[in-house]
């Protein structure tokens, strides 16, 4: 049996000529081969031995000594043999195949175990593997055999498979012999060609029916109702048939508890069951009268269909098999075997299906399936069409050399396979023998965004664009870059110039913002640019349902007048694409100033508790990383990686930051839309990705992708949430500002015709006066004070305002606070235990809630030269600062 | 080998530290500024590495007279502890001061936003230095050892 597939796997076989033998050694090879042939199988063994020992290289000496001395009857010589060449894949074979025919199963599942990764492309090491599989684990065995079955659709290396297929189901037939069955049928089809293959196959295939159908038989004993149980079917089925569903079931029901062994009631019940939507009362049904009458197609047949129509495909290789057994009850009903067919195909039994549209066909060729039953036939049997000679591709530019060319289109293909490093050693290459040729540096760029080197990718495009200035889709390809490491002024540039140039994407971009901002005739215009010049991009269905909204829009608007415009278009308009992008953090905040201060706090938190905390000690782990140290990579990984670590928290702030939007109305998508939180979510995203090298200590790349990450979380994302923050909670005072509010005071309505008391503003310190505080808070504090102290100089029917700004520091932290008073000569009684009490109307109480708010203070002083002054205390800013925040 | 005490109300920047810095560096953790007080009465350090926000910490721990703060915010004992809270490390900066230890501090805090508040706290409280608090345990040893140095 030794060697049985062994030639038939070529390419290795012969790996090694003996041409590249030396003379003596080529003398002993062939003198060995001619021993062999002559049967003296010792002799022949001495010889080979020279060979394998005068040249390691030639394996294929191993394999001809394990061979000669199995032949010699030594087989642990020839186990010796072949297990001294465990990298070649022929001598891992032999020495597999001879372990199982002595009987060592787990030694030689091993070796095949082994062959399949020294031999990647061969699918036929499933066979051996399924024999020494088979006395174990039969299912194992049979889904080798079926996986094998479904790789290698025509018969290229087969050999063997009948046995192991026998041995297999004579092993697993007590196990799943509905499995066994298939596996059978499968075979009966693949080796119909070969007489003695499907005889035995049919035999064994009809040993499993006859046993079957003999314990059916033997359980079976379907009674005869007697007349009155007859009589009560009889009306069950009228009721049924009238669509009393409910009065049949009930007849059937009570039958079957008086007459359990009766088929027919079973059967008219399964019937009930479903029409009642119980599908797995009536499958037990129609099992039970199988079960009573196996001699009856009607049944399996019923069961088959069941099976095929109720579940949802679940259950196809079991619908098959119930048609199975009907087709063999009833033979002769070509529609039997049309059903058997069509459940068959659903379950991916390509070749039985065909099978049997090929049997039906020949009982009833006029049959109105007998279209249907050819077309299978024929989509089952697809030829390979024709190439059309196309014309060539175009050329190498002259300037670049072939070389260079070559070693492009490497790196092109190596990146297509999801190889970074390989493509990128080519594109190095062609760069190198080429300088100016655009693609290898476009090329290159894209393999560095790909390593998240974005740096890199961003200057090759550049240099790119400088020397081919013509290329609008790297213009966006490079406004998205600029995106995601947060240089807006530069992306928003390169998408203009992009749509300049006419790129598609970057024109449907501008249209969306054109849109959005409620300039739909110049969306439109955009729209018309873009179709011109695309069919096929991604965006376009979205932007005809857009040209189309913004068509009905503005004719609707210009029917309905102005007014109707922004209500009519906007509404739905802003609807329409918030579901299909979102909008990024930017845009809630312009739209829900309320919600300022919770998305304050919330982006203080992640930078506190997410970057600060965590990602800082990225690049000590990639110094470690460098050192051989792996205890701190898997150190980190616990803190960013496990239960309430950094990420998971992350997604947690993320989550609230999602909620506010829709408590705004806003569909907010950070993810994809947001420039920072899309950095920052990359980011972390493919740390996460990096969550098993960490733990592991080890990995390509890992300390260089951990300091890349660390100057995108901890420098990148750190500032500009700090920004953020600070741009959120932070307030320039100055004098216009001032004025501002008291003038919005002046012109409220009810102080209209009102001679309003005079206001006195004292000269501001120097330098800019940053408060602490979310703007609008800051006007109704100062607004509310200032219209409260007007309302009592009215009422007095005397009086003067003033406003004093000042400085004064907080010893212990070094903090400034900035001193707004707000002075006033009226006489009302006021004091700070009033306004903090809230004994007072009149917004005092919303200006004590607001001061609290940014953690100052308001108390009620004496000040000279007038009646009393209310005195804010409000946390001043040096620069903004995000840090009190955390 | 330099002894630090980092006060600190978690333990995040001992953990990192210890683990990072592990040649030339030994570290003693303090919970609070009452602590560290303590731990400096008993012995000397070579530097001091002083977190500012201290919101893990029990009330009784902190530094700072809750009432006379709560006067800053409208009487509010939640935005006094608050305040507390966020600035208790220039609180203990300043109760170490007032003790008289002049141990060299280097605060985990950004004051690159804010010139003039570090100025005059490092006028009052000096020697003392601070770091970014994203700075890594490299820029962290580098410091200490500036700052022990009289650097």
């Amino acid at each position: 049996m030794s060697g049985w597939l062994l030639l038939l796997w070529l390419p290795s076989a012969s790996a090694v000529p003996e041409d590249a033998l030396n003379e003596l050694l080529r003398e002993h090879y062939h003198t060995a081969q001619q021993l062999e042939s002559g049967e003296r199988y010792t002799e022949a063994a001495t010889h080979y031995r020279v060979v394998m020992l005068g040249d390691p290289e030639f394996k294929q000496a191993v394999v001809d000594l394990g061979r000669v001395l199995e032949l010699d009857d030594r087989p642990g010589a020839a186990l010796r043999v072949y297990a001294s060449a465990p990298n070649d894949a022929d001598a891992v074979e032999a020495l597999g195949r001879l372990q199982l025919a002595l009987g060592d199963l787990g030694e030689a599942k091993r070796s095949f175990e082994r062959l399949s990764r020294l031999r990647p492309a061969w699918p036929g090491w499933r066979i051996p593997m399924a024999a020494a599989t088979a006395p174990d684990d039969p299912e194992e065995a049979a889904a080798l055999l079926l996986e094998y079955l479904d790789f290698v659709t025509a018969s290229i290396d087969d050999e063997g498979m009948v046995d192991v297929t026998i041995q297999v189901c004579g092993a697993l037939r007590d196990r799943d012999e509905v499995q066994a069955v298939e596996l059978l049928e499968r075979l009966v089809v693949r080796f119909q060609d070969d007489a003695e293959s499907v005889a035995r196959l049919e035999a064994l295939l009809m040993q499993f029916e006859i046993d079957a159908f003999a314990e059916e038989l033997a359980q079976a004993a379907d009674v005869r109702l007697p007349p009155e149980d007859v009589d009560r079917l009889r009306r069950a089925r009228e009721a049924f048939a009238s669509g009393d569903v409910g009065a049949s079931s009930v007849l059937l029901e009570q039958l079957v508890v008086d007459q359990p062994r009766s088929a027919v009631a079973w059967a008219a019940l399964s019937d009930v069951r479903m029409a009642r939507g119980d599908v797995g009362g009536a499958e037990q049904a129609i099992r039970s009268a199988q079960k009573l009458a196996p001699l009856e197609a009607a049944y399996p047949a019923r069961l088959g269909q069941l099976l095929a129509d109720s579940y949802g495909g679940r259950f196809d290789g079991e619908a098959s098999q119930a048609f199975a057994r009907a087709v063999r009850r009833r033979a002769t009903d070509p529609e039997l075997w049309v059903r058997k067919a069509r459940a068959d195909r659903r379950a991916g039994l390509w070749e039985l299906s065909v099978a049997a549209y090929q049997h039906a066909l020949e009982l009833d060729p006029e049959a109105p399936w007998a279209e249907e039953a050819r077309r299978s036939i024929e989509g089952a049997a697809r030829q390979l069409p024709e190439d059309v000679p196309l014309p060539s591709a175009p050329g190498r530019p002259e300037s670049v050399p072939e070389e260079a060319w070559i070693a492009f289109h490497r790196g092109w293909a190596w990146r297509e396979r999801g190889a970074p490093d390989q493509a990128l050693a080519e594109v190095l290459v062609a760069r190198r023998l080429a300088p100016l040729f655009v693609r290898a540096i476009n090329l290159e760029a894209a393999i560095r965004t790909d390593r998240e080197e974005l740096g890199v990718a961003r200057a090759l495009y550049r240099e790119s664009l400088e020397i081919e200035p013509g290329q609008p889709a790297l213009l966006t390809v490079l406004a998205e870059l600029e995106e995601r490491v947060g240089d807006l002024e530069r992306s928003g540039a390169l998408w203009a110039a992009a749509a300049a140039q006419g790129d598609p994407r970057a024109l449907w971009r501008r249209a969306q913002a054109e849109a959005t901002s409620g300039r739909w005739p110049a969306a439109r215009q955009t729209l018309a640019a873009y179709f011109a010049r695309t069919t096929s991009d991604p965006n376009y269905e979205d932007a005809r349902a857009l040209d189309a909204l913004l068509q009905r829009r503005i004719r609707g608007a210009l029917g309905g007048g102005l007014l109707g415009l922004g209500f009519v278009v906007s509404v739905p308009l802003g609807l329409w694409l918030r579901r299909r992008s979102g909008v990024e953090l930017e845009v809630m905040l312009a739209a829900s100033p309320r919600i300022w201060r919770d998305v304050t706090q919330i982006c203080a938190a992640i930078r506190h508790e997410v970057l600060k905390h965590h990602a800082s000690v990225l690049v000590s782990v990639a110094d470690a990383l460098d050192k051989g140290d792996r205890e701190p990579a898997q150190w980190a990984a616990d803190r960013l990686f496990g239960p309430g670590g950094a990420l998971e928290r992350l997604d947690d702030y993320v989550e609230e930051l999602e909620a506010l939007g829709r408590s705004s109305g806003v569909h907010l998508n950070l993810r994809f839309r947001d420039p920072l939180f899309r950095s920052l979510l990359a980011a972390t995203a493919r740390l996460q990705r990096l969550e098993p090298e960490l733990r592991r200590g080890t990995g390509r790349h890992l300390a260089g992708t951990l300091r890349e990450l660390s100057g995108v979380l901890n420098q990148e994302v750190y500032q500009a949430l700090g920004h953020l923050v600070s741009s959120l909670s932070v307030i320039e005072l100055d004098r216009e500002l001032l004025d501002t509010i008291w003038q919005d005071v002046c012109d409220e309505p009810a102080f209209q015709g009102v001679l309003l008391p005079d206001l006195q503003l004292e000269p501001l310190p120097e330098g800019p006066l940053l408060l602490k505080i979310f703007p609008s808070d800051l006007r109704d504090i100062l607004g509310n004070l200032i219209r409260n102290s007007v309302e009592a100089c009215i009422e007095s029917g005397q009086g003067q305002i003033g406003l004093a700004v000042a400085l004064e520091e907080d010893l212990i932290t070094g903090l400034e606070r900035v001193v707004i008073r707000v002075r006033d000569t009226n006489p009302r009684r006021l004091t700070t235990q009033m306004i903090r009490g809230r004994y007072i109307g009149r917004g005092l109480g919303l200006a004590v809630d607001l001061t609290n708010r940014a953690r100052g203070s308001i108390h009620v002083e004496p000040d000279p030269g007038w009646s009393k002054a209310i005195v804010v205390r409000l946390p001043r800013a040096e620069r903004p600062t995000a840090e009190e925040w955390g | 080998m330099m002894q630090v005490l980092v006060i600190e109300d978690g333990s995040e920047y001992t953990e990192t530290l210890e683990r990072f810095l592990t040649e030339g560096f030994s570290f003693t953790r303090a919970g609070s500024g009452r602590g560290a007080l303590a731990l400096l009465a008993a012995r000397p350090f070579d530097v001091v590495f002083l977190d500012m926000r201290f919101d893990r910490a029990p009330e009784g721990e902190l530094l700072g007279d809750l009432e006379l703060v709560a006067d800053r915010f409208n009487g509010d004992p939640v935005q006094a502890r608050r305040f507390l809270e966020d600035h208790q490390g220039n609180f203990i900066l300043a109760e170490l001061r007032g003790a008289g230890l002049t141990v060299p501090v280097l605060m985990s805090y950004d004051f690159s936003a804010e010139p003039r508040r570090w100025e005059r706290l490092a006028e009052r409280y000096g020697p003392v230095d601070y770091l970014d608090d994203v700075a890594s345990p490299a820029e962290v040893a580098e410091r200490l050892r500036a700052l022990a140095s009289g650097g």
